[in-house]
């Protein structure tokens, strides 16, 4: 976990200032404070410069819209849970080849589309097989969406349309997002990262959705937990 | 899964395990403590809907801290439904404070700054295995400032670097900085009026506020130029200019100028708010 944990770097650092932030800056509490971490005086009085601004200045209104800022912390909420549920992969034990234990088999197949077209589905049978719309398809195609928000059963539905287990198309949901190759001799600009949404502001901001299918969904959403498939 | 299934049993809260750098570990308050008592014994039905409908305000308003709780012990529990649903409202609360922070401070890139604090927040709520998180149950408010700073300070020196490679004035020995001045009678003069200030401001905390006059002067503030601004606010919250015993901390020695230079910077203060003061009437 490299970029994990972005504070100031240092463990020591970030309790001190966890702790005098807690403490209240200010003068007194300030000469306190450097009196016992004099390494950190460059840190403590900066931090407390920019809190006493903070104290003083009238704050400016956030401008980004909720659902927006709410979209991009699903997204870091799920790439979060995946880190933290996946074991480091960085220390591998040495084993025995012939010892070793077959390795899973990776997904037999390449993408959401492609499976459909191998079992002879259009994207528009596929969605109506689901009871999503083709947009909803197309994200999901593109892993779009945070895998751990899909709830189970839109993950069992879509693993019967294709012939997959859920686990599958969660493991499929839960990779990097699919880059638009088509799209990229277009842009002058170096490509964005992309960022995943929850499946709720999937289904919540799909206009080409049935009501019946969004009621759906946003049910589901509420009330079906969605553990980890492992 | 059935709303009943969602429903918490009743459980003991879990307590905190971080230990300051003195050893003591660290407590929520008595009001989150009975809060998250009260809490856990709700259906999840009525968590939810506390957490998403209550306004602030609100006796049912879930506070932060409680919401930081429920969502670890949701993530503890495997409640997936629970953990994505109160984590949306609790990062829909902060994302609008931070980025409401980096913009007073002026933070260049406000979309990857507040974005950097939500992670850093994620990590240290959701990380079972360690206790990092333990502070937003006990302030958090103060806790997401303390990190959106060091978002903050992150920004500043990457501008900085950035500027290092496109502008003139940093190039050594020629840094913008107000020309030097010994008069003595117009420092003084600075003083005073500094002092009259603090005394306004001081008056502006206590009872008697004056909700108008304390806006007028946040936003007055915010026209200063970033390090005139910074010694204005050192002054008002008490430290000298400079001081004799070299172990003192000084308004001086924090922002790494003379003494002179912070005179300046508190005289182009009282100059930038005199005028923009009648410029307001």
């Amino acid at each position: 976990m490299t970029e994990i944990n972005r504070t100031t770097g240092n463990p020591m650092l970030d309790d001190v200032l966890d702790e005098y932030a807690a403490a209240g800056p200010s003068r007194a509490e300030l000469d306190r404070w450097l009196r016992e971490y004099p390494q950190f005086q460059r840190e403590l009085t900066e931090f407390t410069i920019y809190w006493l601004e903070l104290k003083h200045l009238r704050p400016v209104p956030a401008t980004t819209d909720p659902a927006a800022a709410q979209a991009r912390a699903a997204s870091i909420l799920g790439e979060v849970l995946h880190k933290l549920r996946t074991p480091d992969s960085t220390v591998v034990p040495e084993v025995d080849p012939k010892e070793a234990p077959a390795s899973p088999a990776p997904p037999s197949f390449d993408s959401l589309i492609g499976q459909a077209k191998r079992q002879g589905m259009t994207i528009e049978q596929l969605a109506r097989a689901v009871s999503m719309s083709v947009a909803m398809i197309m994200s999901l195609h593109r892993r779009l969406v945070v895998a751990p928000s899909v709830p189970r059963s839109a993950l069992t539905d879509l693993g019967r349309a294709l012939q997959l287990s859920a686990d599958m198309v969660f493991d499929y949901l839960n990779s990097p997002p699919r880059l638009d190759l088509s799209q990229h001799f277009k842009s002058r600009q170096a490509p964005r990262i992309v960022t995943k949404i929850a499946f709720v502001d999937l289904v919540n901001s799909d206009p080409e959705l049935a009501a019946a299918d969004r009621a759906h969904w946003l049910s589901l959403v509420s009330s079906d937990a969605n553990p980890p498939l492992t | 899964m059935t709303e009943g299934e969602l429903s918490p049993e009743k459980r003991e809260i879990v307590g905190l395990t971080r230990k300051r750098r003195n050893g003591q570990t660290l407590v929520r308050s008595a009001a989150v403590e009975a809060e998250i008592r009260s809490v856990l014994q709700l259906a999840a039905a009525e968590i939810l809907r506390r957490a998403t409908t209550e306004p602030e305000g609100s006796e049912k308003y879930l506070s932060p801290e409680c919401l930081v709780y429920l969502v670890r012990d949701a993530h503890r529990r495997n409640d997936e439904a629970m953990l994505w649903a109160l984590w949306n409202v609790l990062a829909a609360r902060a994302s609008s404070f931070v980025e409401s922070r980096l913009r007073t401070l002026g933070g260049p890139y406000d979309d990857d700054g507040v974005d950097a604090v939500i992670h850093n927040m994620a990590i240290a709520i959701f990380d079972l295995e360690a206790d990092r998180g333990d502070f937003f149950q006990v302030s958090f408010w103060t806790t997401i400032q303390r990190r959106t700073i060091d978002e903050f300070r992150r920004q500043v020196r990457l501008a900085k670097e950035d500027r290092k490679h496109t502008s003139f004035d940093a190039l050594p020995g020629e840094e913008a900085h107000p020309p030097e001045t010994d008069d003595e009678h117009d420092s003084e003069a600075i003083v005073d009026w500094a002092s009259e200030s603090h005394n306004a401001l001081e008056d502006l905390v206590g009872d008697e506020l004056d909700v108008a006059t304390t806006i007028r002067i946040e936003i007055a503030l915010s026209t200063l130029p970033e390090r005139v601004r910074q010694a204005f606010v050192l002054h008002v919250e008490g430290w000298p200019i400079e001081s004799s015993n070299p172990n003192d901390t000084t308004i001086s020695t924090m922002l790494g100028r003379t003494p002179r230079q912070v005179r300046n910077y508190l005289k182009e203060a009282k100059e930038r708010l005199n005028k923009w003061r009648e410029d307001d009437r």
